[in-house]
């Protein structure tokens, strides 16, 4: 009932937020200088008008912003200005797929490489295993993930040819994006997981359980562990957030067919429907995830109340 | 009173040492005693008197580093312990010695229901299946006093009172029945009208099991109503070790009279309380000759250089202190 209660008021807060930054792109987007129209060709008047008329871009500026909201409530987000037949509900169908599958498999590397390494490194605090993943943390965290990609396609595409330079459709070529894109999540995923497992250990119910004769093992795991994922679990929500940016940039790298450089395309095209679309996305897919977090935060720790 | 003549821990000559950065301390020096099956034996000193030290030693649990076990041995049921595997340890803790902790706020782990920290021991020691843990859990619940144990047994720590939380602690100590329990300052953290209840509660489940308890505490009241034996520990060494009718009587050590004439007494007027002059040793520069002469008030100056060896009295019942003064006679004659 609690959880229910939790989840129509987060809806109520997304309808708002999605609404709020309609609004401000909107506006942002025709404030900035050139148009859908202007491209390389120079388009005769004619031809112009008849555009306008087609994209609805020459009705005045309010009822252009009430018909798009009105055609965004109905998840109508219209024909796309420069990939023509096509509608953006259509290139979103597309592209969003294959960003999340990259997104996911991101994820997946950042918090099992992260979380395997921060456990080692605090269960066995000042050892060679702790140096060098705490090393090999801050240099992921340090080097932007387009440098590590070309540094990676030298290495794997070129020396070892294990895996093809770019593309997509194949289980690897999927994985070196994925890796580069999780990589500094991994990095900052080891340093939390460290942190909070050093501090859960300190506490006196590791001491009781170890009193209670249970092995070394059981006494990280099923005590430890939990206490060290909420700093790790709260940290999700913006490193989500991070791996949708990181992503726009590797997906160019790797010639990636995703949402990410549709969107780079559509802002600097100004096909503003397509940008529109994508943005709208990436906002509710955002507060979707933030708002898992917090349901799994209550779900780890028994005295966190949802609010 | 000890029920039988083996004593089932015995404890000689134990040394533990801290490597901090400012040097080695000593925290347990030289000290011995038994323990007897059904007996409870209290183990009075303040902060920093190695009492916990020694304590956490009887179950492994030092934390190395910085500590470490330089000396001595610890004989349970004439097994050394000491000198035990990380393997054999497991089957020590929980099953034979079992401890329970000063702060139930925060000894039981607040992510998992008290069902489940409850049924892991019997799990592990005594091989229960979790339908049979459960069940048994339940029974231990309602046995420390915990009503509703049937529905609060699903519930997390942070749903219990203080009192409620120590009532689990003991239940989870005690449900292997093991021979000692270690308790560290157990009512510490409570209310005086919880204390009393739970000191009951320890005194009810000795007598059902027959466990023999080691009662940490600085709280001589509560020594007084509940051991058998009481030993003090003064700076890392014991000092005195008798009954506790003959401790309270005829105290040996000046430490000890300090103790005892610094605990408030309803009999004794509205006189101010007499404080122990000073402060705690620095167990990194501990004085030459007796730790205790920067304090003491019968202080002369043999006590300055020899450190005074443990004198057993040749009385019954035992009592052994570490004064080379004879204070009794000093005290009646001031």
């Amino acid at each position: 009932m609690q959880v229910l209660t939790f989840l129509f008021k987060r809806f109520g807060w997304m309808i708002i937020t999605v609404w709020i930054v309609f609004t401000v792109s909107f506006f942002l987007m025709r404030q900035i200088p050139g148009g859908p129209l202007n491209g390389e060709r120079v388009l005769s008047e004619a031809v112009r008008a008849r555009l306008e008329a087609r994209y609805n871009l020459d009705a005045p500026i309010s009822e252009q912003y009430f018909t798009h909201l009105w055609n965004t409530v109905r998840l109508d987000f219209g024909p796309s200005f420069k990939m023509q037949d096509f509608t953006v509900n259509e290139v979103l169908a597309q592209g969003f797929p294959v960003s999340a599958a990259l997104g996911i498999l991101g994820m997946v590397f950042a918090i099992t490489i992260g979380m395997t390494s921060g456990v080692v490194s605090a269960v066995r605090r000042n050892s060679v295993y702790d140096y060098s993943f705490m090393l090999l943390a801050t240099l992921g965290i340090a080097i932007p993930n387009f440098v590590l990609a070309a540094m990676l396609i030298v290495i794997f595409v070129f020396n070892l040819q294990m895996f093809p330079a770019a593309g997509w459709g194949d289980i690897s070529q999927i994985i070196l994006p994925a890796f580069c894109l999780g990589a500094p999540f991994a990095g900052y995923i080891a340093r939390l997981t460290r942190t909070g497992m050093l501090e859960v250990l300190g506490n006196d119910y590791i001491r009781t359980a170890y009193a209670k004769g249970l092995s070394p093992r059981t006494v990280v795991l099923k005590h430890g562990l939990r206490g060290a994922l909420l700093p790790v679990v709260s940290y999700l929500g913006p490193a989500i957030a991070g791996i949708l940016t990181g992503s726009l940039v590797l997906e160019r790298i790797f010639v990636i067919p995703g949402m990410g450089s549709h969107f780079i395309e559509a802002a600097i095209q100004r096909d503003y429907t397509l940008a529109m679309g994508a943005l709208l996305t990436y906002t509710v897919l955002l507060f979707v995830m933030n708002t898992l977090v917090d349901l799994a935060y209550s779900i780890i720790d028994p005295r966190v109340k949802l609010e | 009173m000890p029920s039988s003549d083996q004593p089932i821990l015995e404890v000689k000559d134990l040394e533990v040492e801290f490597h901090t950065d400012s040097g080695v301390v000593q925290a347990v020096n030289r000290v011995s005693f038994d323990l007897y099956p059904g007996e409870t034996l209290g183990i009075v000193g303040e902060s920093g008197s190695g009492k916990s030290v020694t304590n956490l030693t009887m179950l492994g649990l030092t934390p190395q580093p910085p500590g470490k076990v330089v000396g001595g041995s610890v004989k349970y049921d004439g097994q050394e312990l000491l000198s035990l595997s990380q393997k054999q340890w497991q089957n020590v803790r929980g099953k034979k010695i079992a401890m329970i902790f000063q702060d139930p706020m925060t000894a039981l782990n607040p992510f998992l229901t008290v069902e489940e920290q409850l049924v892991e021991v019997t799990m592990l020691h005594m091989g229960l299946s979790r339908a049979e843990a459960s069940k048994h859990a339940i029974e231990l619940l309602q046995k420390v006093g915990i009503p509703g144990a049937e529905k609060r047994i699903g519930d997390y720590p942070h749903q219990f009172s203080g009192g409620m939380r120590q009532r689990v602690m003991i239940a989870m100590a005690i449900s292997c029945q093991p021979d000692i329990l270690i308790a560290d300052e157990p009512t510490t953290a409570l209310d005086v009208t919880i204390q009393a209840q739970i000191l009951e509660l320890m005194k009810t489940m000795q007598q059902e099991f027959g466990t023999a308890i080691i009662f940490i505490t600085h709280d001589l009241g509560v020594v007084a109503s509940i051991c058998d034996r009481v030993m003090v520990m003064y700076a890392g060494r014991k000092v005195e070790l008798s009954t506790t009718v003959n401790i309270f009587k005829h105290p040996r050590h000046p430490y000890t009279m300090g103790l005892l004439s610094s605990a408030p007494r309803w009999d004794q007027g509205e006189d101010e309380l007499q404080a122990i002059d000073g402060q705690p040793p620095d167990l990194l520069n501990l004085p030459t000759g007796c730790s205790f002469n920067p304090r003491c008030q019968f202080v002369q100056d043999e006590c300055l250089q020899q450190t005074p060896p443990l004198i057993t009295l040749d009385e019954q019942p035992v009592h052994q202190h570490a004064c080379i003064r004879e204070i009794r006679y000093l005290k009646e004659n001031r």
